[in-house]
C-alpha cells in the first residue's frame, strides 16, 4: 500500500481538512532492536542472508529486521505496543550483503526509459547525442561551456542546451534564424519553441506542434540599454520575461521589466511590468508586486513594490529556494516567481494577510513556514523531498514541500499528499521518498522504514552521501581519490531494501524513475537499478581529443 | 609466496610456448620499413596477410597459464578507443568475471598514450592501432615492443545518407582533403560546398588517413572549436563530424559501425569498392590496416600467454564474435 498518491480530486476536496493519517506503531522492542543493530557489529564480520528474519550486519549497511507494524489511520486506536522477541542473527561467511538481481520491469512499447525524458549522453569531440525515451537518437549539439558540467542524463526539459534541435524540423519559423546562431535560433521546452532575437527584444513562440502563436516585443526605456530576455516553463504556461538595467550619472542603478504569463493558445494570462525600480527585480508576489532591492545586512532586505513603481511594504524577505525562479546565464535575470514573503517571522499572502496554521495551497502543496498540526503533532513545513530531479545544476524549483513534527517518541510527517504519524523513540527526520522515510539518530545510524507497512527495513550505519531518490536510495561512502582514481562505495538500494547494484569501481548518480546514471569503465550511460544498461556511450574522456592551450605560455612565448 | 612460485611456473610455461605460436618475427633495427608489413605506409594496397592464415587451436600449456588468470593478477590492458569492446570481452573470456567486472577493469588511454604508458611500465599488454610517426620514433615503439597482428580494420570516409555521392577515387579524396577539391558538384553530387571534417593529430584515424590515404599530400587546416575551460585555458577541439549535408569525415571501420554509429550515415566506396566485413578481410578494400597486440620484449607471461593466446582459433573466434575482422581466416 502506498499511502502516497491519491488523486487530485480527492486532495482538492480534502483540502484543510483532516486526510486519512497512517500511524505506524513500532514498538519498543523493535526500536530496542534497532538501536542495538545499530550500535554493535557482529564480531565474526559476517552477515546473514538478505531475506532472512535476522540482522544483517555488514560493513556498511546494517539490516535490522523488524516485526512489521501493521498501518493504521491516525484517527484509530494505536495498539499498545508490545515486546517482541528478538530474532537471533544468522551469519553465513560473505563480508557484505549480495546484490540482489530483480529484472527490470519493461515497458510494454518498447520504449527504454520514461516518456518525455530525454537522454543526453557524450557523443564524438564537443557534441553531446540527444536520444529519446525509444533510443532513437534525435539530435546532436555542440556543448562548448567548459566551465559547467557536461550534459549527461535524463532530462525533460532540453531548452538548456545549446543547439539541441529536438524535433525543430516540424516548426514553420515566422522569423528566419541566424545562420551565425545569435539571433533568432530556434529553442524548445517542454511548452513548445521560441525564438529569441536580442537585437530588437522580441520573442516569437510556438507550441508544441511548432504552430505559431504569439510575438511580445518589450521597448526598453533606454535605446542603448541591454534587454535580457528569457523563456521558461511554469506549470502549462511559458513566462517570457524582459528585464533591464539603467545606470545613471550619479553612479546609480534603475531596473525595468515586463513578465508575460502565456498560455498554449497563445493567450496572455498575466501581464506584469513595472519602470524603473530601485534595483534589480527579485521577486514577483502574486503577479501583483515586485520585489526589489537589496540592503546591506539582515535577511528582510527587499522591498515590495506595485506595478506603478510604488513601495508598499518595506523589509520583507521570502524563502529563495522554496519559489520557482526565472533566470538567464550569470544571473543576468534572477526573478521568484511567489505568494508568499516573510516580515519578522510570520508568513504573508500577495493580499498582505496573514498565513494562519494548516493553510494550503490549492491541491494540498504546503507553504513554507507554516505549521501543520498531524495528530496533535505540530509540524513545520521545512523540509522538501528532493527527489530524482536530474537537472542539478539547473534546478530551479523546490520539489515537494514537508512538514515535520516530533515528541519525544513520535515523528509525524505531512506531505502534500499523505500523512504519517511513527514511533521514533527520539529518532529525528532525515529524508522521504515515495516509499521510505530515512530517520537519524543523530549519531551515524539512518533506520529507514517502509512507508506502505511501517516496517523498518534496515539501518545504514553511516554515510558520506545519502541521495534520496524518488524511487530508491543512493548511499555514497568514501570519496574519490584522484591519486588512486579509487572511487566510493556505492549502493543501489531499492524501495523494499534490497540492495540491487553495489560497486566501488564506478560512480552512480541518482536519476528519473528506477534508472542511475552510470559511469562505468570507459562508458556513461543510463542503467537500471541492477547496473544494467538501458542505454550507454563512450565516455567524454574518450570521444573528446582535446589540445590544451595555455595563453599564458603561449604569450610568454 | 604462491604468486611467486606461479610466476616462476608462467614464465617457464612461457619459454616453453615461445615459437609455438604463430607470430611475426620481431622487427630489425635497420628502419621502420621492418614493422609489420600492414603498417607499411607507403604500400598500403600490397599489404600481405600474414602467413598464418590457418589458426592453431590452443596449445595447453597456454590453456594451463590462461587458467590461472583472474580478475587480480589480470594483466594492465590499454589501448586505442575502439579496442575497448574486444577488451571487455576478452577480460570476461579468460576470467569469467562479469561484464560489469570486466568493463569497470577497463582504463583505456587511447593509442599514441598508451604507447606511452607501456613505455613507462604502466601497462602489460595493448590492444591498439598503430601509432602515429612521432611517437614511434621517439619510443622505437618496433624495437622496444613485440607488435603483432591480430586483426584488421580499415580506414572508411563517411558521409550524409542523402549525399547522391556514393563512390569516390582515392585521388579524388586526396583532392578534397587537401583543398583542391571544394565542391561536391566536382565529384559527381550537388551543387554545394564539401565541409570535410579531420580527426585531431593523434588519433589512430588520422595516423591511418595520413598513412593510407594522403601519402604526403599534405591536408588543408582543420577547422576547430575552442571551448572555455577554467580562466587561463582553453581546449582546442578539431571539430567532429558532424554528419550535415554536405559533409564528409573518416573513421576507422569497427568504431564507425559498432560503437559510433549515428542515424542518416553512410560509408562510401573508394575505388569501387565498399568497405564491409569480407572486403576489408580478403582486403579487397584497399584501406586495410591491421590493429595489434602489443607486449614489451621482455613481457610478463601472462601478457604474452594472453596475445598467444588471441591468435590461436579460439582467441580469433573471440574477435570475430565480437563485430572486428579477424587477422586470420577462420573458415
Amino acid at each position: 500500500m502506498d499511502a502516497r498518491g491519491k488523486d487530485d480530486e480527492e486532495q482538492t476536496m480534502n483540502t484543510g481538512s483532516r486526510r486519512p493519517v497512517l500511524i505506524l506503531m513500532i514498538t519498543t522492542a523493535c526500536m530496542l532492536l534497532l538501536i542495538s543493530a545499530c550500535s554493535g557489529k557482529n564480531p565474526s564480520g559476517s552477515v546473514p542472508a538478505a531475506g532472512t528474519a535476522g540482522t544483517e550486519i555488514t560493513g556498511t549497511i546494517t539490516f535490522a529486521a523488524t516485526p512489521a507494524a501493521s498501518p493504521s489511520p491516525a484517527n484509530e486506536q494505536s495498539p499498545s505496543p508490545s515486546p517482541s522477541p528478538e530474532p537471533a542473527p544468522i551469519s553465513i561467511p560473505v563480508p557484505t550483503p549480495a546484490s540482489v538481481f530483480i529484472p527490470r520491469e519493461t515497458f510494454p512499447d518498447g520504449r527504454l526509459f520514461e516518456e518525455n525524458y530525454y537522454a543526453v549522453l557524450p557523443g564524438e569531440g564537443a557534441y553531446y547525442n540527444l536520444y529519446d525515451s525509444y533510443g532513437k537518437q534525435r539530435c546532436t549539439f555542440l556543448f562548448t561551456d567548459g566551465q559547467s558540467t557536461p550534459p549527461t542524463g535524463l532530462f525533460k526539459d532540453t531548452s538548456h542546451f545549446a543547439d539541441s534541435r529536438v524535433n525543430m524540423s516540424e516548426v514553420q519559423t515566422v522569423v528566419p534564424e541566424d545562420p551565425d546562431g545569435y539571433y533568432n535560433v530556434l529553442k524548445y521546452n517542454s511548452n513548445g519553441y521560441y525564438q529569441i532575437n536580442g537585437n530588437n527584444n522580441v520573442v516569437t513562440l510556438y507550441n508544441t506542434a511548432g504552430k505559431y502563436i504569439r510575438t511580445l516585443t518589450y521597448m526598453p526605456d533606454d535605446d542603448q540599454g541591454y534587454v535580457d530576455a528569457v523563456v521558461a516553463c511554469y506549470g502549462r504556461e511559458t513566462v517570457v520575461s524582459f528585464t533591464t538595467d539603467t545606470w545613471h550619472p550619479d553612479q546609480t542603478s534603475t531596473a525595468s521589466a515586463a513578465i508575460y504569463f502565456v498560455s498554449s493558445d497563445g493567450t496572455i494570462n498575466d501581464k506584469c511590468e513595472v519602470r524603473k525600480l530601485p534595483g534589480k527585480p527579485a521577486g514577483l508576489l502574486g503577479r501583483k508586486y515586485f520585489l526589489a532591492g537589496a540592503y546591506d545586512g539582515g535577511e528582510e532586505c527587499y522591498d515590495i513594490y506595485d506595478f506603478k513603481g510604488n513601495a508598499v511594504r518595506k523589509n520583507v524577505s521570502f524563502k529563495s529556494d522554496a519559489s520557482f525562479s526565472i533566470w538567464s546565464s550569470e544571473a543576468v535575470t534572477y526573478i521568484h516567481i511567489m505568494d508568499y514573503y516573510m516580515k519578522d517571522g510570520q508568513i504573508y499572502d500577495a493580499s498582505f494577510h496573514d498565513v494562519a496554521k494548516n493553510q494550503t495551497e490549492k491541491g494540498g502543496k504546503l507553504i513554507y513556514g507554516i505549521d501543520y498540526d498531524v495528530d496533535g503533532i505540530t509540524c513545520s513545513a521545512k523540509y522538501w523531498s528532493r527527489g530524482s530531479d536530474p537537472n542539478n545544476h539547473y534546478y530551479t524549483e523546490a520539489d515537494n514541500l514537508v512538514a515535520v513534527g516530533t515528541t519525544d517518541n513520535k515523528i509525524a510527517v505531512k506531505m502534500k499528499d499523505a500523512e504519517f504519524v511513527f514511533d521514533s523513540s527520539g529518532l529525528s527526520y532525515y529524508s522521504i521518498n515515495n516509499h521510505v522515510l530515512v530517520l537519524s539518530d543523530n549519531h551515524g545510524n539512518y533506520p529507514v522504514l517502509s512507508l506502505a507497512t511501517g516496517k523498518l527495513l534496515y539501518t545504514i550505519d553511516g554515510f558520506d552521501q545519502l541521495q534520496t531518490a524518488d524511487e530508491y536510495l543512493l548511499v555514497i561512502k568514501g570519496y574519490y581519490d584522484t591519486v588512486t582514481g579509487t572511487f566510493p562505495k556505492c549502493y543501489v538500494i531499492d524501495k523494499d531494501g534490497n540492495i540491487r547494484y553495489k560497486t566501488q569501481n564506478s560512480s552512480v548518480e541518482i536519476m528519473p524513475g528506477e534508472n542511475i546514471l552510470l559511469h562505468r569503465g570507459p562508458y556513461v550511460g543510463i542503467a537500471d537499478l541492477n547496473g544494467e544498461w538501458i542505454i550507454k556511450a563512450l565516455n567524454w574522456e574518450l570521444t573528446r581529443d582535446q589540445d590544451y592551450k595555455n595563453p599564458w605560455e603561449e604569450n610568454s612565448g | 609466496m604462491g604468486r611467486f612460485a606461479s610466476l616462476i611456473l608462467a614464465f617457464a610455461v612461457a619459454l616453453c610456448l615461445s615459437g609455438c605460436a604463430a607470430r611475426k618475427e620481431k622487427p630489425s633495427a635497420a628502419s621502420t620499413d621492418d614493422r609489420p608489413e600492414s603498417a607499411d605506409s607507403s604500400k598500403p594496397e600490397e599489404t600481405k596477410v600474414p602467413a598464418a592464415t590457418t589458426p592453431a587451436a590452443s596449445p595447453s600449456p597456454v590453456k594451463d597459464l590462461l587458467s590461472t588468470i583472474t580478475l587480480e593478477n589480470y594483466p594492465v590492458v590499454d589501448g586505442s578507443t575502439a579496442t575497448i569492446p574486444l577488451a571487455i570481452a576478452l577480460i570476461q573470456k579468460l576470467t569469467g568475471c562479469t561484464p560489469a567486472q570486466a568493463e569497470e577493469s577497463v582504463a583505456f588511454n587511447t593509442t599514441d598514450a598508451s604507447y606511452y604508458a607501456m613505455h613507462d611500465g604502466k601497462s602489460d599488454l595493448l590492444l591498439v592501432y598503430e601509432p602515429a610517426q612521432p611517437t614511434i620514433d621517439e619510443l622505437d615503439v618496433f624495437h622496444t615492443m613485440d607488435c603483432r597482428e591480430i586483426g584488421l580494420d580499415a580506414l572508411v570516409f563517411i558521409v550524409n545518407e542523402a549525399n547522391s555521392v556514393n563512390s569516390l577515387t582515392s585521388e579524388q579524396v586526396r583532392g578534397i582533403y587537401s583543398g583542391k577539391i571544394t565542391n561536391w558538384y566536382e565529384v559527381g553530387g550537388a551543387d554545394t560546398p564539401i565541409v570535410p571534417f579531420q580527426r585531431p593529430e593523434l588519433s589512430g584515424s588520422q595516423t591511418l588517413m595520413l598513412n593510407l590515404m594522403m601519402k604526403g599530400t599534405a591536408m588543408m587546416a582543420p577547422s576547430t572549436e575552442t571551448i572555455a575551460t577554467t580562466m587561463a585555458d582553453t581546449i582546442t577541439d578539431i571539430s567532429a563530424y558532424n554528419n550535415s549535408a554536405n559533409a564528409i569525415g573518416y573513421s576507422v571501420y569497427y568504431y564507425a559501425r559498432n560503437m559510433y554509429t549515428q542515424p542518416g550515415l553512410k560509408f562510401i566506396a573508394v575505388d569501387g569498392v565498399l568497405p564491409s566485413n569480407e572486403t576489408i578481410n580478403s582486403r579487397e578494400y584497399g584501406f586495410v590496416n591491421a590493429f595489434y597486440g602489443v607486449i614489451l620484449l621482455e613481457p610478463d607471461p601472462l601478457s604474452e600467454a594472453i596475445l598467444d593466446w588471441l591468435l590461436t582459433k579460439d582467441g580469433q573466434q573471440l574477435l570475430k564474435d565480437n563485430g572486428y575482422v579477424p587477422v586470420m581466416k577462420l573458415d
